[in-house]
């Protein structure tokens, strides 16, 4: 794993800020970390039961074309509790001549949908 | 009314290979009586470290719970269970997202952390290939995952999922705590774009 620089998204109508720190891959899948800065609401315990439940799903292209589909994830709340810690993968493994992997990772609450893209240099994988 | 909004940032990431994680574990009876008609069902396990599991054992059982299990409920709402909850929601673009909450009892039951891993799913009385990568982390989390398309397993092609399309999403749990595991399933009807 090698750390990507701390970069930042706003997310959620800029309430939120998701740093992406890492891509790992394997022969069957691929597996972005990140943070989510405040934390998501519904990693904060006490959680309203009347609030609507966030949903996390991730869509991947490459530079070639080829698509990537949505393999789970997971996320909580920090040991410290100030920020949303979590990982989601995707499927099949990158394609061995592919260069760039544009990341879309989509949130939905209720009836808004939202996304954020971002794209992955894959230049240096093994 | 659905709104979507992007936002894009280029990311200097890079990357490594790492070993995928596998789980062998061996399985144990269910504590929960013939949960196997359920719609909504699961129970926790003992794994013994001396036993290997057979695939044919929990795949014939999943699959069994798969065809005789009415998909009379939809994909919708909240699904409460003595293992977890799991909260489904359809989006206007047709994924079929949830969310997967061990409750208090399964935290204290496996311990700290848990994998989940999804080792059998199946649309309309066929197995395809599940769509939930195996995550260890620790028991508060979120085990969220989607399906929209999908493959058979064996070959056969896949599809996207229809409305009204019958699925299994069969859920393992191996907890921290020395041989400790749980199973969850669910049955339930795919429902129209954009139902909660």
């Amino acid at each position: 794993m090698h750390d990507d620089g701390k970069q930042r998204i706003r997310i959620l109508d800029g309430r939120h800020e998701l740093t992406v720190h890492a891509l790992t891959m394997t022969t069957e899948a691929f597996t972005v970390a990140y943070s989510v800065t405040p934390p998501l609401p519904d990693d904060v315990p006490p959680v309203p039961p009347a609030a609507p439940p966030l949903f996390l799903w991730l869509e991947a292209v490459d530079d070639l074309g080829n698509q990537y589909t949505d393999y789970g994830g997971a996320h909580g709340l920090s040991t410290d509790g100030l920020r949303t810690e979590g990982s989601v993968s995707g499927r099949p493994a990158i394609a061995a001549e592919a260069a760039c992997l544009t990341v879309r990772m989509v949130f939905l609450r209720g009836a808004s949908e939202q996304a954020c893209e971002f794209s992955l240099p894959l230049s240096d994988k093994g | 009314m659905a709104s979507r909004t992007v936002s894009r940032l280029t990311v200097a990431a890079l990357c490594a290979v790492t070993a995928a994680a596998l789980l062998a574990v061996g399985a144990a009876p269910a504590s929960a009586a013939a949960p196997d008609a359920q719609a909504n069902g699961g129970g926790f396990r003992t794994v013994a470290a001396s036993e290997g599991l057979t695939a044919d054992s929990p795949a014939a059982r999943a699959l069994a719970v798969h065809l005789r299990t009415p998909a009379n409920t939809l994909c919708t709402g909240t699904w409460t269970h003595a293992v977890s909850t799991v909260q489904f929601q359809r989006s206007p673009g047709g994924t079929l997202a949830w969310s997967f909450k061990l409750s208090n009892t399964a935290k204290a039951a496996l311990g700290p952390a848990v994998t989940v891993t999804m080792p059998y799913s199946y649309v309309n009385g066929r197995a395809i290939n599940p769509p939930y990568h195996p995550h260890t982390e620790p028991n508060w989390y979120n085990f969220h995952g989607s399906l929209n398309s999908y493959q058979f397993i064996g070959g056969g092609g896949g599809g996207t999922i229809q409305t009204g399309s019958k699925v299994t999403f069969y859920w393992f749990l191996k907890g921290s705590k020395p041989n400790t595991a749980a199973d969850r399933y669910i049955t339930c009807q795919i429902p129209t774009p954009g139902s909660a």
